[in-house]
């Protein structure tokens, strides 16, 4: 259940974004959805690939800080309350965020959000004991 | 070596200071200037899988470390930047690690 995140090390300056597509462009990698964290110096840039092992690679090969790590992706109603019903699952089993990032996916009436927790394996547990949708890395690689 | 606010700074006291952050010293260099009469010391350190993170906070967590460990070993304060790998200058022979730009 749980789904390969790439999470890739940028100085703030104009360009670094346009290599990392390029490099992964290059290699054939689609992008399924992706987040920035930005600060002055540095910038985060966290993506969701088809295929994580490639992209890990080929990044590291062009001089890039990669690190991969677990996260999971939930499947949201797309009406009011949707993403409220499943924070209050990781609320009540005080799961914590680290952080958290929605993309539109192809399906209609549902939104993704990808959520970075502190315990992924309990999380994906009680979010489906509470009927919420967690979608399997399989399918979401395929987005 | 360098007088920084009239403390002297060997570069390699800063290297065995990053050693501890890397499986070898990260690449590093020094930028010294002198704003209001008063030397500042910026050190960029190329970051490695060591130090990074997927999440901001750690990363910050490890520039304050750096800059910490810094300060205990040298008796000055400095500011830490953590840059791409590779984008401090390679040169061939004897490494070019400071830049001074203070103006005697």
């Amino acid at each position: 259940m749980l789904v390969k995140q790439i999470s890739v090390f940028l100085e703030n300056k104009s360009g670094r974004l346009a290599e990392v597509t390029r490099v992964l462009a290059e290699s054939n990698v689609d992008i399924s959805a992706l987040s920035i964290a930005d600060t002055t110096d540095f910038g985060i840039l966290r993506l969701i690939v088809n295929d994580p092992e490639t992209a890990e690679k080929t990044l590291k090969d062009n001089g890039f800080t990669v690190s991969c790590c677990d996260v999971i992706a939930v499947s949201v109603p797309d009406k009011p309350g949707g993403l409220a019903k499943v924070l209050s699952v990781l609320e009540t089993e005080s799961i914590d965020i680290e952080y958290m990032y929605a993309f539109v996916g192809k399906a209609e009436n549902e939104a993704l959000v990808i959520f970075r927790l502190d315990n992924p394996e309990k999380a994906v547990e009680m979010l489906e004991k509470a009927g919420v949708k967690v979608l399997s890395s399989d399918k979401v690689y395929k987005l | 070596m360098l007088t920084i606010r009239g403390v002297n700074v060997f570069p390699s006291q800063i290297e065995s200071v990053l050693l501890e952050f890397g499986d070898t010293a990260p690449h590093y260099l020094l930028i010294v200037d002198r704003i209001d009469n008063l030397d500042v010391l910026e050190i960029w350190v190329e970051m490695n899988q060591q130090l990074f993170s997927d999440q901001v906070k750690k990363i910050e967590d490890s520039e304050k470390k750096i800059r910490k460990a810094i300060e205990e070993t040298l008796g000055i304060n400095a500011a830490v930047k953590l840059v791409e790998p590779k984008t401090i200058e390679r040169s061939e022979g004897k490494a070019k690690r400071v830049i001074d730009k203070r103006k005697f």
